[in-house]
């Protein structure tokens, strides 16, 4: 049996999709990109308000489809 | 009884994005960034046309004919007669870019329908700003390309608006990048090896004393940590790409990215008037001005805009010493290949340090991978860019290269450049909505602007005095 890694990238309050980025940091497309390198799978927690690298973790991990996502 | 739902205050932006939560969570790109990062398109585009053009070299052609831009003008007439004789030329390169950009904007999931109007757009104002820039008269008047091709759009986004899903073809960072692969072709590979280093401990004194100046300014006037790296990043790293990739590998609050994006424009912007109008009152050496801007500047496509500018003025005012390659050249060395290609470090010691000192209740041990996946990919094909041009040259004497190789193999290869550099810059202009950047605060602004500060005046030491000799000297 395998088992998930509890990780930000699995996590039901993890947004990280370029156009997500975009529109939420207004201007991250004037000088800069959400499609760029740099910015690797980083996303924004919903739960927490902070934006993290996707591997990180934390208690509030919730998996998607274990937990209503549209709690948001 | 009303469910938990109703009972949570939603931000507009997470409601709307909410209903399509599961398109909206990418679990790891990984190695598809091949083909979903701009990165990597700018490479397979940047080199497709690089190999292409050398193609043709070799088999006694080039692609000059579809490389068309404006020659000089003194009146309109002669202006109106040039496009007469090649507007099937300008036709063929628009078709050329639409076509590649298609294929690259489909596959990373752009609508065609947004995209293809929005690029006419572009082009149709590109072509305007390089015949203004065209004129004779041009540079007494300040009217360098760059500068107006970002002007120009900051007054059609600000004063008349247009749709936002025009944004769709406004990629300022995926035109830059494909820019800055092309440049590669135009820089010796040599040069990159001999001034490399020079940049690198230039850019570095500079990005350490300005990275702690902010860093520590933010934190004596309190603000959070977390705020005061993302800031230090954005000022002393690569901008608005810094200060994301900062804000993500130390976890910082949602506000803080947009405080540290607002900034960086900000000041980017004020910066790409700033130091051609200043180099220019101090007669700075093209090289000069340019690894001026490259240590001082930003935003790679801000810096850009700044040292082409600057390089237009020093290939037309003999009072000005160097050539526009000077500039560019400096400024992609330092910025480029001093700067840039260390976000990934700067990164994984930051996380390190917020893991470890920061306290941080959530998360793990940063990632050592996280170096390779933050690299900013473009720089590769520059690189290779570089070399193929680099060793097709090596066979032709300095006289024949001036009469073969420039004018059939890289000429046509800058002209193009220069293309996506202008699409760039009037994308910036088109996407600087100042109503829609987020409000910075004070504090925000003393430490980032004291950064500022240091940044400029450390940077003009550093490239007009203490390494004066590498940077006035780069055509040699």
């Amino acid at each position: 049996m395998t088992t998930m890694k509890p990780r930000c990238m699995h996590c039901a309050h993890f947004r990280n999709t370029p156009a997500f980025l975009e529109k939420t940091f207004p201007g991250l497309k004037v000088m800069s990109s959400g499609m760029a390198s740099v910015r690797a799978d980083d996303g924004l927690c919903l739960k927490r308000d902070v934006y993290l690298a996707a591997y990180y973790w934390c208690e509030a991990f919730e998996p998607v489809g274990k937990t209503a996502v549209a709690q948001y | 009884m009303a469910n938990e739902k109703d009972e949570i205050e939603l931000t507009p932006t997470e409601r709307e994005w909410d209903e399509e939560a599961d398109d909206l969570r990418l679990k790891s790109v990984g190695w598809k960034e091949l083909w979903l990062k701009e990165d990597w398109w700018a490479i397979w585009v940047g080199l497709g046309i690089v190999i292409v053009a050398v193609l043709f070299f070799l088999n006694g052609g080039s692609i000059k004919w579809i490389a068309i831009k404006p020659g000089k003008w003194d009146t309109l007439g002669q202006a109106a007669a040039h496009f007469g004789a090649h507007l099937p030329q300008y036709i063929a390169m628009f078709v050329m870019w639409l076509a590649i950009f298609v294929v690259a904007t489909r596959v990373m999931g752009y609508k065609l329908s947004e995209f293809i109007p929005s690029f006419i757009f572009v082009f149709v104002f590109s072509v305007i700003i390089f015949i203004i820039g065209a004129w004779s008269q041009a540079h007494h008047y300040n009217l360098e390309p760059p500068l107006v091709a970002l002007l120009l759009g900051m007054l059609i986004s600000n004063l008349i608006g247009l749709p936002g899903w025009m944004d769709t073809g406004f990629r300022v960072e995926f035109y830059i990048k494909i820019g800055i692969v092309l440049l590669g072709a135009t820089l010796p590979f040599t040069l990159i090896v001999w001034a490399g280093p020079v940049a690198i401990v230039q850019a570095s004194i500079v990005s350490i004393t300005t990275f702690l100046v902010i860093y520590f300014v933010a934190r004596k006037l309190g603000l959070d940590r977390r705020l005061g790296a993302t800031l230090g990043a954005g000022g002393a790293v690569c901008g608005v790409s810094g200060a994301i990739a900062i804000a993500g590998a130390v976890g910082a609050k949602k506000e803080h990215a947009p405080i540290a994006i607002t900034m960086v424009i900000l000041w980017a912007i004020v910066m790409i008037f700033f130091l051609p109008l200043a180099s220019r009152a101090l007669g700075l050496h093209a090289g000069v001005a340019g690894a001026w801007v490259g240590t001082s500047e930003f935003a790679d496509a801000a810096g850009f805009a700044a040292a082409q500018a600057y390089g237009n003025v020093a290939e037309n005012l003999p009072d000005i010493p160097g050539k526009q390659d000077d500039a560019v050249w400096a400024f992609t060395l330092m910025k480029v290949v001093g700067r840039d290609i260390w976000i990934g470090i700067w990164a994984f010691v930051l996380a390190l340090v917020s893991t470890m000192k920061w306290e941080r209740k959530a998360g793990q041990k940063p990632n050592p991978a996280e170096i390779w996946w933050r690299f900013p990919k473009f720089v590769i094909g520059f690189v290779i860019a570089s070399i193929i041009i680099t060793l097709i040259s090596k066979g032709y004497s300095f006289s024949d290269y001036g009469k073969i190789v420039k004018p059939e193999l890289v000429g046509p290869v800058k002209t193009l450049r220069t293309w996506a550099f202008i699409f760039c810059f009037f994308s910036i202009g088109l996407t600087t909505r100042f109503r829609e950047l987020a409000s910075a605060g004070t504090k925000p602004f003393m430490a980032f602007t004291t950064g500022v500060v240091v940044n400029v005046v450390l940077g003009f030491i550093l490239s007009a005095l203490v390494f004066v000799s590498y940077w006035s000297n780069l055509s040699h």
